[in-house]
């Protein structure tokens, strides 16, 4: 059997893609044992309403607040064109700088239960308002959920 | 035909504060632009009947508002 305390120690150093050099020893700790980071995000549900009548043209928004870095509005409702536009709200309860039009948003058709989302930042995690408009010609009955991506 | 600030006028107590959207329904928080309102209704005058009359089905859904309105007086 070979006795590791007569061998050479070998550098951990190896070269990434990016041609960056990085020493994965670094991640070894005292013990031997390793270091090892998670990274990914999580999604929690924010907001769920009922089946509300909007009238074509017509929007309710939603004030929301919470550390999020993005907000995914999901929606219930068939065949409708829906938009999603949203401000900031400043502590004064007046609208802020930022600002989401709802021309700047996607318009989807959906048909199907929670079947397309839209993404769009959370503005002000003190107070962001996400409006959702009915943007079809005729009253829809529209069910919103909005889940936070931290 | 009216522009925007005669559909303020008019709904002048139906108007948000804040964002200046006629509020359709007080309790689902309904809304609409007063220049989306005028684009939906491309009326002569702003009253109770020619408002009936771009829709009268009610497929875009205004009907309990404007008799909202008109029980209210708004609408004439």
């Amino acid at each position: 059997m070979a006795d590791i305390t007569q061998m050479a120690a070998r550098s951990g150093k190896v070269i990434r893609s990016d041609n960056t050099i990085v020493n994965e020893a670094d991640g070894i700790n005292d013990d031997g044992s390793r270091r090892v980071q998670l990274t990914g995000s999580s999604v929690v549900l924010v907001n769920e309403s009922n089946f509300t009548t909007y009238e074509a043209g017509a929007s309710r928004y939603f004030d929301l607040s919470g550390d999020f870095k993005t907000l995914l509005v999901a929606y219930r409702g068939t065949a409708v064109k829906v938009s999603i536009g949203a401000v900031s709200i400043n502590t004064s309860n007046n609208f802020g700088q930022g600002v989401i039009p709802f021309t700047q948003q996607s318009s989807k058709n959906l048909s199907t239960y929670y079947g397309n989302y839209i993404e769009i930042p959370m503005l002000n995690p003190n107070k962001t308002r996400v409006y959702v408009q009915n943007d079809d010609t005729s009253a829809k009955d529209l069910a919103i959920v909005i889940l936070g991506r931290k | 035909m009216p522009l925007v600030q005669d559909v303020l006028n008019v709904f002048k107590s139906k108007i948000d504060q804040n964002d200046g959207m006629i509020v359709l329904d007080e309790i689902n928080g309904t809304r609409v632009s007063p220049n989306k309102f005028l684009e939906l209704f491309p009326v002569v005058e702003l009253s109770y009947d020619s408002l009936i009359d771009v829709d009268p089905d009610d497929e875009m859904g205004y009907k309990a508002f404007f008799d909202k309105c008109k029980a209210e007086g708004i609408l004439t």
